[in-house]
C-alpha cells in the first residue's frame, strides 16, 4: 500500500461532510472517541490537529465556537480528547505529541456510540450544544434564578423588581447599570440562540422602565 | 440645705399629684433614684450631642443610709445645668421642654411622670442647678407649691466646692418616701445595678454612675452583668409598619447556661424594651411571662421609635403609671403581636429540645430505614440512563477487582418482552463468572418501558477479560456484550507482608470504624500478637490476637493473606480536621495507617432526621415529606399520659408507639415510592391511586412490620423526657 503523505490525509478531511444522524443529544466525549476511530478506519494517523478538524466537519453543531460558527473549538476537543477520554475514561491512549487510538476499552463504547449515532439506543439525558464560555455560563446563572424561574412559570405579575435586578447581577443602589447589563444578557443570548432568555429580557427592561418612570 | 426665700402655687389640686406620685412609685420606689439618674445622663446626651461634651460622664449618687431612719440621696451632675427659666418650665405642670436622651424630641416617650414627681416623691428635696455662674435652687411641695431659694445669683467658689459642681451641673436631693424598704446602702447599690431600667445606662461605656456611701465615703461603680450567655438563639431585624411609617425592630434574645429569676424589676429573663442608647421602656416577655420555656432566655429589643416620639399628637408608649408599654396602644399591640409570633416559633423550637432522642440510636434508625426503603423500592436506577431498543448492558464495560463482586445492569425495553420472555447471560472467559442470575426471565408484561435488572459479577484471577453476553437465542439472534477485565485487588499485596490496605483513612469525628490490615498468610507462625498503638484523638485496642489455631485462622484468610478487621475510634467530638496515626507492628514488621477526622456526612435517603415536636395535633408522628423528617409529637395526650418514668419497662405502650411509627414509616415507603415511580408498587388507576397505596401499606406492613417494631422499641427506648436524669 502506497503511503499517505500528510496533505492526503488533509484532503480526505476536508471532504468530510456533517454525520447525517441524530448526534446532537449524545456527550461530546463519545462523539471525538467516534471521530478518532472514523480516522484510524480510514488509515488517517490520528494526530491531535487532525482530530479537531474531522471531529469538527463530523459533528459541526457541537464542536464550532460561540458566535464562529465556521471555526472548530479546539479547546473543547482537546479536553474530550486528552482529559476526558484518555485520562479518565481510559478510552483512547494518547497525547498531543504522540497521536491518540482508541483502547480495547473504547472499543466497547465505540460500539455503544454507533448504535446511539444509529438510534439503537437512546440516551435519557441530552448533552448541552455549547461549549462552557462566558455566555453560557452566565445565561446558565441568570436561568437559576427566582425571577427567571417565576418568568417561566408564568408568574410574571410576582416578579419583584429587586429580584431582577438580583437576576442580572445589578446590586441594588446601581440602576445605572442597567442599560449596560441588559444589552450585555442579550448579545449573549442571541448569540447562542436563548429564545426564552430573550424574551425574559425583554420583559425585565418593561418592569425595569415601568418602574424607573412610575 | 438651701433656705425657702419665697412659694408660687401649684396648678393642680395636690390630692391629684400625691395620688399621681404615689402610683407611680409605690411599687418600685427605686424608681425615683433611677429618674434623677437618667435625668443627669440625658443631660449629659443632649450636651455631646451639640457637640460641648465627650465621654466619660460622671453622675454621682450619694447615699445616707441608717437603719431606722429613711436614706436620703444625692445626685450630682456636671452637664447642662438649668436657667432660672427653663427650671421653671421643667418644674410646671404639663411642661413640654426637650427632655430624654433624643434632643429633637419635644417629650419623651414617658410622658406624664418626670423630673417633678420623682423630685416631689423626696421628702424636704431639693434641686440645685448651675448655668453660666448663675445659681437656681427649687423644690417641690406635695401640694404642688414650688419652693424658690436662691434665684439666678451668682454662684461662690465655696459654694461650688460644697455642691460639687465645676462649671454647670445639677444636684437633687431629698429624702426616701417610707414605701421605700431598703435601708442598708449595700441593698440599694445591689438593686440598683439590677434594676432593669438601669442595665443598658450601666452597660453603656461613656456613663460612669458611682454610688457614695454619704457616711463612710465608701465608693462603688455601678455595673451590670448580664447572663452567662451559652447561645444566641435569635437575631432579627424586622420593620413594623405604623402610621405609614416604617419603624425598625431589632430583636435578639439569648439563651443562658442556667434557668434565670423572672419578672420585673430585677429578674434577668425577659427581654428588654428600650430606644436610643440606653431608655428603657419595658422588660417582659409579651404575654408569656410564666413560660417555663423562656425560663432560661433573655434579650433585648431595640426599637427605632424616634419618629413616633417625636409626634407631639401621638399617644406615649408607655402606660400612664409607668408600669411598661402601654398594650393598648395600637403600635404596641403591633410590637407585640409581631414577637409574640417569634417567641411562639422559639418556643416549639425550646420545648422540643428539651425531649430528645439518643443520637446515635436515632442515625442507625435512620441509616437503617433508609436502607429498607431502598431495598423494598429497588436499589436500581430509577430511570434508565439509556433506552435501548431492544436491550443493552449499562455500561458497556466494567473493571472489576479480584474476590469483589460486582453489579451491573441490564436494561430491556419492555416493548420486547412477551409470554415467557428469557434472556441467557454466558461468560466468554470461566474466570470471570455470572454469580446471579444466570438468566433473565419475566413472566408477566412489565408496565415500565424499561426493565432494570441487575447482575453479580465475580472473579478470583487478577488480569482476567473477557466479555459477558446476553442472548435471546434460540428465540432470535439478538446479542448484546460487555467488556470485563478484573484488577489486581491491593488487599493481596500488602507492602512488606503486612500492611494497612489502604493506609490512609478518614474517620467521623467521634465515630466509629472497622479498618483491614493484611498480613502474608506465610509470615504468621507461632506468634500470634500484633501490637497496635494511636496517636491523639483516634484510639484503638493496644494489641490484637491472631486466632491460635490454623482452622480458626483459615475463617481469616483470603488467598494468600489474613485479613484482620480492627476498630478504631475518635475519642469524644470536636476533632474535625485533626491527623493521626495508628501503628501496627507484628514481629519486626512494622504499617502506619494514617487517619483524617471528618465531619460527619448528613444522612442521605428518604429519612434524614427524627425529631420530638411541641405541634399539637390528632396524630401521634407524621412523616414530613419535603424535608425528610419524622416528628413525633409528644404532647398528643396518650404520649403525655404513659411516657412518665421508668415508661421503658412498659412493653405494651413500647410496642404501641412502635406500632403506630411503623405504619407512619410504612406509608412514606409506599407513598414516596409511587411518586418515584418505584415498579414496587404498581397503581392499576392512576386517578385513584388511594386504596391501592393502602394495599401496599398492608403488604409491607406483614413483610416488613416485626422488623420495624424492633427498630422503634430501641428507638423508643432512648427517649428522653424533660427534665428527667
Amino acid at each position: 500500500m502506497i503511503q499517505t503523505g500528510p496533505k492526503k490525509d488533509e484532503d480526505l478531511i476536508r471532504e468530510i461532510t456533517e454525520y447525517e444522524g441524530a448526534y446532537v443529544p449524545l456527550d461530546k466525549d463519545r462523539l471525538v472517541l467516534f471521530a478518532v476511530n472514523y480516522l484510524e478506519e480510514r488509515a488517517i494517523e490520528p494526530t491531535f490537529d487532525k482530530i479537531v478538524v474531522a471531529t469538527f466537519r463530523l459533528f459541526p453543531k457541537k464542536f464550532s465556537l460561540i458566535g464562529f460558527p465556521e471555526y472548530p473549538d479546539g479547546r473543547t476537543i482537546y479536553y474530550c480528547a486528552y482529559n476526558h477520554c484518555t485520562l479518565g475514561k481510559k478510552l483512547l491512549v494518547g497525547n498531543v505529541q504522540s497521536a491518540f487510538k482508541v483502547t480495547e476499552r473504547g472499543k466497547y463504547f465505540l460500539d455503544e456510540t454507533k448504535k446511539m449515532l444509529e438510534g439503537k439506543i437512546q440516551l435519557v439525558r441530552h448533552y448541552q450544544v455549547s461549549p462552557r464560555r462566558k455566555e453560557t455560563t452566565f445565561l446558565a446563572l441568570l436561568k437559576k434564578t427566582i425571577a427567571y424561574k417565576k418568568y417561566v412559570k408564568g408568574e410574571k405579575g410576582k416578579v419583584h423588581k429587586s429580584e431582577i435586578l438580583q437576576a442580572l447581577r445589578i446590586p441594588p443602589n446601581s440602576k445605572s447599570l442597567v442599560p449596560t447589563r441588559l444589552a450585555k444578557y442579550t448579545e449573549y443570548a442571541l448569540r447562542i440562540n436563548e429564545t426564552s432568555v430573550l424574551e425574559f429580557l425583554k420583559f425585565a427592561q418593561s418592569e425595569l422602565e415601568a418602574d424607573a418612570n412610575a | 440645705m438651701p433656705k425657702e426665700r419665697k412659694r408660687e402655687k401649684g396648678e393642680v389640686h395636690e390630692k391629684f399629684w400625691e395620688r399621681t406620685v404615689r402610683e407611680a412609685f409605690k411599687n418600685d420606689p427605686l424608681r425615683i433614684a433611677i429618674e434623677l439618674i437618667k435625668n443627669a445622663a440625658d443631660s449629659y446626651t443632649r450636651l455631646e450631642k451639640r457637640g460641648s461634651a465627650k465621654p466619660p460622664f460622671e453622675i454621682i449618687v450619694k447615699l445616707y443610709c441608717r437603719k431606722r431612719k429613711q436614706p436620703s440621696i444625692t445626685v450630682l451632675d456636671n452637664a447642662e445645668g438649668m436657667d432660672s427659666k427653663k427650671l421653671k418650665e421643667a418644674l410646671k405642670y404639663g411642661t413640654q421642654t426637650s427632655m430624654g436622651e433624643d434632643t429633637e424630641a419635644v417629650t419623651s416617650a414617658e410622658k406624664g411622670i418626670g423630673l417633678k414627681d420623682a423630685m416631689m416623691a423626696l421628702k424636704n428635696n431639693w434641686l440645685i442647678t448651675v448655668k453660666d455662674d448663675l445659681l437656681n435652687e427649687r423644690n417641690k411641695h406635695l401640694n404642688f407649691d414650688t419652693g424658690i431659694g436662691k434665684e439666678d445669683e451668682p454662684i461662690s467658689k465655696q459654694e461650688r466646692k460644697n455642691l460639687g459642681i465645676k462649671s454647670n451641673g445639677t444636684v437633687v436631693m431629698g429624702v426616701f418616701p417610707d414605701f421605700l424598704r431598703e435601708r442598708r446602702f449595700s441593698t440599694i447599690c445591689e438593686h440598683l445595678q439590677q434594676h432593669f431600667l438601669m442595665r443598658k445606662l450601666l452597660e453603656n461605656p461613656k456613663y460612669k454612675i458611682f454610688v457614695i456611701d454619704g457616711y463612710t465615703n465608701d465608693k462603688m461603680h455601678l455595673k451590670y452583668n448580664p447572663p452567662k450567655t451559652e447561645e444566641q438563639i435569635l437575631d432579627e431585624l424586622f420593620e413594623i409598619d405604623y402610621n405609614r411609617r416604617k419603624h425598625n425592630i431589632h430583636l435578639s434574645i439569648y439563651k443562658s447556661v442556667e434557668e434565670l429569676p423572672q419578672g420585673k424589676p430585677y429578674g434577668k429573663s425577659g427581654l428588654l424594651f428600650y430606644y436610643g442608647d440606653y431608655t428603657v421602656v419595658d422588660f417582659t416577655f409579651c404575654r408569656l411571662e410564666r413560660n417555663l420555656s423562656f425560663s432560661k432566655c433573655f434579650g433585648e429589643v431595640k426599637m427605632e421609635v424616634e419618629a413616633l416620639i417625636r409626634d407631639p399628637t401621638e399617644a406615649p408608649l408607655v402606660d400612664e403609671k409607668r408600669r411598661g408599654l402601654d398594650s393598648e396602644h395600637p403600635f404596641n399591640k403591633i410590637l407585640f403581636d409581631e414577637i409574640n409570633q417569634r417567641l411562639k416559633e422559639l418556643e416549639e423550637k425550646e420545648e422540643a429540645s428539651r425531649y430528645s432522642l439518643d443520637n446515635a440510636t436515632k442515625k442507625e434508625v435512620l441509616r437503617e430505614l433508609n436502607k429498607i426503603y431502598k431495598e423494598i423500592k429497588g436499589t436500581g436506577l430509577f430511570e434508565p440512563p439509556i433506552m435501548p431498543m431492544t436491550f443493552a448492558f449499562y455500561p458497556v464495560y466494567v473493571s472489576i477487582k479480584e474476590f469483589e463482586p460486582k453489579t451491573i445492569s441490564l436494561v430491556i425495553n419492555s416493548t420486547i418482552v412477551n409470554d415467557e420472555f428469557e434472556i441467557s447471560l454466558q461468560t466468554t472467559n470461566p474466570d470471570i463468572v455470572i454469580k446471579m442470575p444466570k438468566k433473565i426471565s419475566i413472566q408477566e408484561k412489565p408496565r415500565e418501558k424499561f426493565l432494570v435488572k441487575h447482575i453479580e459479577l465475580y472473579s478470583e484471577k487478577a488480569g482476567a477479560k473477557g466479555e459477558i453476553i446476553a442472548s435471546r437465542w434460540p428465540y432470535t439472534l439478538e446479542s448484546e456484550k460487555m467488556g470485563v477485565e478484573v484488577l489486581v485487588n491491593p488487599i493481596f499485596s500488602p507492602e512488606n507482608d503486612f500492611a494497612f490496605v489502604p493506609d490512609t483513612t478518614s474517620i467521623v469525628d467521634g465515630g466509629k470504624k472497622n479498618v483491614e490490615l493484611c498480613i502474608e498468610k506465610n509470615l504468621i507462625k507461632q506468634y500470634r500478637r500484633i501490637d497496635l498503638s494511636s496517636s491523639y484523638p483516634v484510639i484503638c485496642p493496644g494489641e490484637w490476637l491472631l486466632p491460635e489455631t490454623k482452622e480458626k485462622l483459615q475463617k481469616y484468610v483470603v488467598k494468600n493473606i489474613v485479613r484482620v478487621e480492627l476498630p478504631i475510634q475518635v475519642k469524644e467530638t470536636g476533632h474535625i480536621g485533626d491527623k493521626a496515626i495508628i501503628e501496627a507492628k507484628y514481629k519486626d514488621k512494622i504499617s502506619n495507617l494514617k487517619v483524617t477526622v471528618v465531619s460527619e456526612p448528613s444522612i442521605a435517603g428518604l429519612f434524614r432526621d427524627i425529631r420530638p415536636s411541641a405541634k399539637t395535633t390528632e396524630r401521634i408522628c407524621s412523616f414530613i415529606q419535603d424535608e425528610g423528617i419524622l416528628e413525633i409529637y409528644y404532647k398528643h395526650p396518650l404520649i403525655k399520659k404513659y411516657m412518665v418514668k421508668n415508661f421503658r419497662r412498659c412493653q405494651s405502650f413500647l410496642v404501641f408507639i412502635a406500632d403506630t411509627i411503623t405504619r407512619e414509616v410504612l406509608r412514606a415507603f409506599v407513598e414516596t415510592g409511587v411518586k418515584e415511580n418505584s415498579s414496587k408498587f404498581p397503581i392499576f388507576d392512576m386517578n385513584r391511586p388511594e386504596s391501592e397505596i393502602e394495599d401496599h401499606v398492608v403488604r409491607e406492613y406483614y413483610e416488613k412490620g416485626p422488623k420495624f417494631h424492633e427498630l422503634f422499641i430501641y428507638l423508643a427506648k432512648t427517649f428522653k423526657i424533660g427534665k428527667e436524669d
